[in-house]
């Protein structure tokens, strides 16, 4: 990819996570009002549904990224997450031309991908049932964003130690929703569109999941100690 | 005391990082006035910003580009085949099963038919037929009819005439030794 390429990616990312109503802002709620980004996005889908090649691999590039951290948080491997990743897109590739609405195209992705991650841990289960499934955890080996030394390696691994050992205790839905809420930074509109839920189930869900996050003293500790 | 004048509770601070619109209006007023209720909804908020922002910084990064098919594969656009493929080898399954049971029955019966569509086509060539019936009359060749016997090829009219001389030629013998005397 060229760089001006790279760095419009970029300026897109950062427009779509840091839009009103996107993680990071206060309320995290969505508006109705489409952000920049979100339209440079749509137009990118509308593209690549045409048969844009180069807009194709733009929107690939530019979601590669959160689709990769979202795979890799839920199966806590590198490898797998790299393999799933990659069928992830070329299955939005090919059920692309049948995307109605452009402006959910996020949210529809992360559909697939959540769809993937869930065929994967049946086939493990499968695979482990017969006692043939190789259990690698490297999400702590593998670099991280912040390529640092050794003191913030062990505050990775501890975060992510502490951030599982939380997450294990939500309920299925709960967790399901902390994650796509905090760990993928999606709103609440998106979260409902994704696990195809209406919004009320999505704030009850995530409500649950904040009320035994705030009581996770342990946590808390680790997040107010922790530096960025 | 009236709920305005209530300090928020636990579970609504929850409410209100979840989404404030949702709290009762009475609430809601509270919240924007109140300089407590704020900050203990902004630590709360803090916090989870500086969850997301863990997760993102203490994410790995993908090590592998993606690389995308030049076409779409062949099977990508029969959406349907590799949903079906084991209901797919489940009826070929079926189906070989079944040939195997069905097929020595009809191999007997497809003899039969050959057989007579063989005698069809006989009856309707006339040489054939003719080397059928010669055959069926000397089903042994000549050398293995010799050896059994039952050959009388030596017995021809000209043995026979030697041995037997017909009535002219022994006519002719004694007119022709009479001349010479």
């Amino acid at each position: 990819m060229h760089f001006k390429e790279s760095l419009m990616a970029m300026n897109l990312r950062y427009s779509i996570c840091n839009s009103p109503g996107k993680p990071g802002t206060e309320k995290g709620q969505d508006s109705g009002l489409m952000t920049n980004g979100e339209n440079l996005v749509s137009s990118l889908v509308e593209s690549a549904k045409a048969g844009n090649r180069n807009d194709l691999e733009q929107l690939v590039n530019l979601f590669h990224k959160d689709i990769f951290r979202m795979v890799c948080c839920r199966t806590r491997s590198q490898m797998d997450a790299e393999d799933l990743t990659q069928e992830i897109f070329i299955q939005m590739m090919k059920s692309l031309p049948g995307l109605r609405d452009v402006r959910r195209f996020r949210s529809w992705l992360f559909r697939i991908a959540l769809n993937r991650v869930r065929d994967f841990y049946r086939k493990k289960n499968i695979l482990e049932f017969f006692g043939t499934s190789a259990d690698v955890d490297d999400a702590c080996r593998v670099p991280s964003e912040k390529r640092d030394g050794p003191l913030e390696k062990v505050a990775q691994k501890e975060f992510w130690q502490q951030f599982h050992q939380f997450s294990d205790t939500l309920s299925r839905w709960e967790k399901e929703v902390f994650l796509l809420r905090f760990a993928d930074h999606l709103g609440i509109r998106e979260i409902a569109e994704t696990l195809e839920k209406n919004e009320s189930t999505v704030k009850t869900h995530l409500y649950r999941a904040l009320k035994k996050f705030r009581n996770n003293t342990e946590f808390h500790r680790l997040l107010k100690g922790g530096t960025l | 005391m009236t709920s305005q004048n209530t300090h928020l509770s636990e579970e609504q601070i929850i409410c209100a990082v979840v989404d404030e619109q949702d709290l009762p209006a009475a609430v809601q007023h509270h919240l924007s006035a109140c300089p407590m209720c704020q900050d203990k909804k902004q630590q709360f908020d803090r916090a989870l910003n500086t969850l997301e922002e863990m997760t993102e910084a203490f994410s790995p990064l993908p090590q592998r580009k993606i690389r995308l098919p030049d076409h779409q594969p062949f099977f990508g656009k029969i959406t349907w085949f590799p949903v079906r493929i084991p209901a797919f080898a489940a009826g070929l399954a079926l189906f070989l099963l079944t040939l195997s049971i069905w097929y020595p029955g009809n191999l007997e019966v497809s003899k039969e038919k050959m057989r007579a569509q063989v005698l069809r086509e006989a009856e309707l060539s006339p040489p054939l037929m003719k080397e059928i019936n010669a055959l069926e009359e000397y089903t042994l060749p000549d050398l293995c009819q010799e050896i059994s016997g039952e050959s009388y090829g030596y017995f021809t009219n000209e043995f026979m005439d030697f041995v037997v001389p017909p009535e002219e030629s022994r006519i002719d013998a004694v007119r022709s030794d009479h001349s010479r005397a």
